[in-house]
């Protein structure tokens, strides 16, 4: 495995934030340390093989400045903000909270509170998903803010709590580094939305990791929608921990970047639990998503179900990787996955590895994967009732990809993300 | 040939027999009948040795054997068949190869050689015939891609050609039109003689205007709370469990 | 189903569970343990080999020493010790080379007999020729005479190597570059012998061509080599069978198979694999590392792998298919069934590059005891396929809760008229299936070997009659002792 540490940028960086959040100066040299020993995944370690970061070895990410020009992050604001949720919204530009523009949750058994405001009080939250990776701990390193959001038991959250992260023009060659985590107790209800928006032309790597924890009966429901801008490097991690009866929906909606890799890592710590992990990935020219899931059922009696859809117009490229490990004595599981990816036109690159890893027989496990074109039979249908080719090929198309969208039970975050995704549909050479 | 005494019986740590009596006699035709939940069910797996159906009391005795101890392929071989409410698909096993294996799996119990493949052949044949089953379905899996009244024939076919001393027919008419009903009655008494017994399980007593019975029982809540002639069958029908005094359990 | 109840009565005529499980007591001559250039010298001058031969064997050997064991299987061993192997084991009795059957060692034949291929009942019977491969020499080649007169080659590697040449140069690594892996690279150093087969023009061969695979001598590791050349508008169905006696120590077997296919032409690859996997404990058995792979030179040429993987105690194998020809077809069939402590990692690799290529993947895991199974398979389209089809399906059967069945698929599409489909489905058998066979008389063990049996009939339907019998029978034997 190569190590990509030869770049120094990396120990420049760490020196740059390290002072920046006093109180964790033990934990982040603790992650730097851990990093440096394993460095950046190679192109040969199999979870990273249809993403290669060759690049970061030469290309060097300064931590980004905090601010931005008013009007631009405005426009970024309007865009990403649903306003016909009227919860609150938290707002992060360049990786730093911004307290204009957010409106902080004020409910009652919502605690909401930012890794910049009190740095020591989040000690114990950075180390959740420790030593999983050593991105993460990258992330952990050198990260600059974050939240934490903590519903009480029995809670339900009325509206959903809208999170928007930033990047300015002014990151070209900067690195925003975040961090995430939300705990819902005991028989808690919460939805929470977070928008990944940046500026259209610079380049700037975006990396966040997440973790999330649903106690017993809890229900989450947690979409993502990455818009960001055309040369942007795109990374997350969002871990969850699914307790017993309690229920995890993801839905997940990569449309921007130059480069992107979402991972999901989902486990089951109680039986009776439900995992829903739903997505769309959208890709032309230059783009690569890269999609992994991992969905560990160590419990007997838990279902997961895993629906992504993707659509690549010329120059895309996908890949999706999905892992579903059912350990010994997980019993009555029921893991269910679905992968399709539409090609549109040549110079298209769709990569799938739908995995299942099984050691109990009293299961039901089944994955599907299709790559394929715009069914023909399908097209010559729409066309021989007067639609012209690409009224019907996009038509076809949003049909596609909206499956992922139906289980959305928030109707106005669905129209949003058939908004984004139809949006993307009509951009010139879409079709 | 039957002879249950007291028979508690439990799923699921659930008690759904409690105390059952039945005595059936060579030649007889018996048909139990009873609102959903009664157990009725439960008495066929029980019978026929199924996982899951713990005995916790009482005994059943077949032809002076003691069926309790053995293993359903053994009460297969002992001449016991059960007629499934729901028959079960098994994939790429055609009907002839588990047929064939199932009967010469029995002949090895009771000490006898395997059948000639041409005899068998011709058995089937015949059988198939007799019920009206398309030759072609032989070659199919075990009901793969069956209809509901293909499915009820083919175990009609399989009793035919098993020639069991006792067939429990736990609801075979249930979900069929007029002809398969008319199919699976023609099967039965076909199997019908001095040495043959039948234990038929029917919620409707539609099935007894082609199969008539020498006794009717009705089953509640685990027993037997009433035996009668066919004419209980149609007082059934007519006033429903309630009018006779007889409580369903389960709703 | 006589089927089973051959393999029941197999079962009780044996006290242990490896039907195969004897050693022939034959003298052999060997080569020093261990692997140097002397030792791949001696085994070239021992064949006699041409200069060409020698050359291309050592510098194999040479990329070998630079290269790495392969650890992504899904399959756990300890460490090979490729300095604890002999390399060359010949029957004694091959020195002067048997000149008919009547010159084999008469104990050999006795062998052949007991796996039930006695080559004068072949003879008789017809139908099948057979080359075999005992631990390294190839001691006899029936039929050859009379599939000479159809232009057809069938013959060990060695001979080949000597009296078809031009051949052998032409089309050897051709599939399989020396340096496609790490046990290719060790095969084309040390392979020994194996077989070789061409099909001229227009010729459909008249008889299914068999070779029964055999490892014997203790410690001693088996690199055989098959070639099948299949030429334009030619036709040729091959079986493999493979065994090997019981034994403590692990042995080591990596072979290699090479299939061409020119335009119009079909190869058809049939393997029943039945080496020995180890006691229960998991103690001793075969470590099959395979490369078995088919190039689909010609336009609407066809390679079809059909596998019954029952034996080895770690089998590493992944038969595959370049679809180079325009309207080329691919087929991989594959019934894997591990018990006790076996491990399978296996699968196929589809690479299409032609147009209108199409590909079919059928794969059936069984896993009982401890064992663990996996297909791992890749399904490539590159730009060029327009029309490329695929259709995978992976279904996956535990017995008991202490085995594993994993699916590894790989979907690499780059051609936007390519249709590629994947499904995989694991569960057990059910309670219901079970009660319902042993209601109609089936002992348990019956009832599971025949709801095995019809959960591969797709992949059985595509071996030859004779092999399907053998193979029904050995999936009722690996999985006594799966049930209760």
């Amino acid at each position: 495995m190569k190590l990509y540490l030869d770049n120094p940028q990396i120990e420049t960086d760490f020196e740059a934030v390290k002072a920046s959040l006093p109180g964790l100066a033990d934990l982040r040299r603790q992650a730097m340390a851990r990093f440096t020993q394993s460095g950046i995944p190679g192109p040969k370690v199999e979870e990273w093989k249809y993403t290669n970061l060759g690049f970061l070895a030469r290309e060097n990410y300064l931590p980004a400045g905090k601010s931005g020009r008013q009007a631009e992050i405005r426009q970024f604001f309007d865009q990403a903000h649903i306003k016909d949720i009227p919860g609150p919204v938290v707002v992060f530009i360049n990786g730093y909270f911004n307290a204009d523009l957010s409106s902080l949750p004020e409910e009652d058994g919502v605690d909401f509170s930012v890794l910049s405001h009190n740095p020591g009080n989040f000690h114990q939250s950075l180390q959740a998903s420790e030593g999983s990776s050593s991105l993460n701990d990258l992330n952990r390193a050198l990260v600059t803010d974050g939240y934490r959001l903590d519903i009480a038991p029995d809670v339900d959250v009325e509206h959903a709590v809208q999170i928007i992260h930033i990047a300015t023009s002014g990151t070209e060659m900067a690195s925003l580094r975040t961090r995430g985590q939300v705990k819902l107790g005991r028989g808690a209800k919460a939805a929470i939305i977070e928008t990944f928006i940046g500026a259209e032309e610079a380049r700037y790597w975006f990396h966040m990791i997440s973790d999330m924890v649903l106690e017993s009966g809890a229900c989450a429901s947690f979409g993502q929608f990455q818009l960001q801008g055309r040369n942007a490097i795109h990374m997350t991690e969002l871990h969850t921990e699914v307790s017993d009866h309690a229920t995890f929906n993801h839905v997940n909606l990569q449309l921007g970047a130059e480069i992107s890799r979402t991972e999901l890592i989902n486990s089951f710590t109680g039986e009776y639990a439900s995992i829903n992990l739903s997505g769309a990935y959208l890709g032309r020219a230059r783009q690569s998503h890269d999609i992994f899931t991992r969905i560990n059922h160590d419990r007997p009696n838990c279902k997961s179900r895993q629906l992504f859809r993707g659509v690549l117009d010329k120059g895309g490229k996908s890949a999706f990787q999905g892992k579903v490990v059912v350990a010994r004595d997980a019993r009555k599981t029921n893991a269910d996955q679905s992968d399709k990816t539409l090609l549109l036109d040549r110079g298209a690159v769709a990569n799938a590895k739908p995995e299942l890893l099984i050691y109990a027989d009293d299961v039901k496990c089944s994955h599907g994967a299709t790559v394929g074109e715009v069914d023909p039979d399908q097209l010559f249908y729409l066309r021989s009732r007067g639609l012209d080719e690409d009224a019907a090929k996009g038509l076809l198309v949003e049909a596609f990809v909206s499956e992922v969208f139906d289980d959305l039970e928030n109707e106005r975050v669905a129209e949003k993300f058939r908004q984004y995704a139809a949006g993307w549909l009509r951009k010139e050479g879409a079709l | 040939m039957l002879k249950i005494e007291n028979l508690h019986a439990t799923v699921g740590g659930k008690e759904i027999l409690k105390g059952l009596n039945l005595t059936i006699n060579d030649g007889e035709i018996h048909a139990i009948m009873g609102p959903n939940g009664a157990g009725k069910s439960t008495l066929s797996y029980v019978i026929c040795g199924r996982e899951g159906y713990e005995v916790t009391a009482g005994s059943v005795f077949f032809n002076g054997r003691d069926l309790l101890d053995m293993s359903p392929d053994e009460r297969a071989g002992e001449g016991i068949f059960l007629g499934f409410q729901y028959p079960v698909e098994i994939p790429g096993v055609s009907n002839m190869n588990f047929l064939r294996t199932a009967l010469n799996s029995q002949r090895h119990y009771r000490g006898q050689n395997d059948m000639t493949a041409v005899d068998f052949l011709k058995l089937v044949r015949a059988k198939a015939k007799e019920l009206d089953m398309d030759p072609e379905m032989l070659k199919r899996p075990v009901n793969v891609g069956f209809s509901g009244g293909e499915k009820k024939r083919n175990e009609m076919v399989q009793m035919a050609v098993l020639d069991p001393c006792l067939a429990v027919l736990d609801e075979t008419d249930s979900g069929l039109d007029i002809d398969a009903l008319k199919i699976v009655a023609k099967g039965i008494n076909r199997l019908r003689n001095a040495d043959k017994s039948i234990l038929m399980i029917t919620h409707y007593q539609r099935l007894l205007d082609y199969v008539v019975p020498d006794f009717v029982h009705v089953l509640a809540d685990g027993k037997i709370v009433k035996t009668g002639d066919r004419t209980l069958a149609l007082q059934l029908e007519e006033k429903g469990y309630a009018g006779l005094d007889i409580a369903g359990n389960a709703a | 189903m006589v089927a089973m109840e051959e393999a029941r009565n197999a079962v009780n005529e044996i006290s242990d569970k490896y039907k195969y499980g004897f050693v022939t007591d034959i003298e052999t001559e060997k080569a020093p343990k261990g692997l140097n250039e002397d030792v791949i010298r001696f085994i070239s001058a021992k064949k006699s080999e041409p200069d060409w031969l020698l050359d291309w064997r050592l510098k194999a050997y040479r990329k070998w020493l630079t290269m790495e064991e392969p650890t992504w299987a899904m399959v756990d061993y300890p460490e090979i010790d490729f300095q604890d192997i002999y390399y060359y084991s010949a029957p004694k009795s091959a020195e002067d080379g048997p000149k008919s059957l009547d010159e084999v060692d008469p104990e050999l034949l006795e062998t052949y007999e007991k796996l039930g291929i006695s080559l004068k009942e072949q003879e008789v019977l017809a139908g099948v020729a057979v080359d075999i491969v005992f631990d390294s020499v190839s001691v006899a080649t029936t039929f050859r005479a009379k599939l000479k007169e159809a232009g057809i080659i069938f013959c060990s590697i060695s001979e080949a190597a000597h009296d078809y040449p031009e051949l052998m140069q032409k089309y050897m690594g051709s599939v399989v570059p020396v340096a496609d892996n790490f046990y290719s690279a060790l095969n084309s150093a040390v392979f020994t012998d194996g077989t070789f087969v061409y099909i001229p023009k227009g010729v459909r061969c008249p008889m299914e061509l068999s070779t029964y695979f055999r490892i014997n001598e203790a410690g001693s590791g088996q690199f055989e080599r098959t070639l099948i050349i299949a030429d334009e508008g030619s036709y040729v169905s091959y079986l493999e069978g493979c065994t090997a006696p019981q034994r403590d120590e692990n042995q080591l077997h990596a072979a290699v198979v090479e299939l061409i296919t020119h335009d119009d032409a079909e190869i058809k690859y049939s393997t029943v694999q039945n080496w020995y996997p180890g006691d229960r404990n998991g103690l001793g058995g075969i470590y099959n590392f395979v490369t078995k792979r088919g190039a689909c030179r010609g336009k609407n040429s066809k390679i079809s792998w059909t596998q019954v993987e029952t034996g080895s105690a770690i089998t590493w194998k992944y038969p595959s298919c370049l679809l180079i020809g325009d309207n080329s077809v691919g087929e991989f069939y594959s019934v894997t069934l591990t018990n006790n402590y076996q491990q399978a990692d296996t699968g196929t690799k589809m690479i299409h590059i032609g147009q209108n290529t199409s590909s079919t993947i059928i794969s059936k895991g069984i896993s009982a005891g401890k064992s663990e199974a996996t297909y791992r398979g890749l399904v490539r389209v590159m730009a060029g396929a327009d029309n490329a089809r695929n259709f995978t399906q992976c279904d996956s059967l535990l017995i008991g809760d202490r085995c594993g069945a994993h699916t590894v698929p790989y979907i690499e599409a780059r051609n936007p008229t390519a249709q590629v489909e994947h499904e995989a489905t694991t569960s057990k058998i059910s309670d219901e299936q079970l009660f319902y066979c042993q209601q109609r008389g089936l002992s348990a063990e019956d009832s599971v070997a025949m709801i095995v049996n019809g959960f591969c009939k797709d992949v059985m339907q595509h071996l030859p009659m004779e092999f399907a019998v053998e193979a029904q029978k050995l999936l009722g034997i690996n999985l006594e002792g799966s049930v209760g």
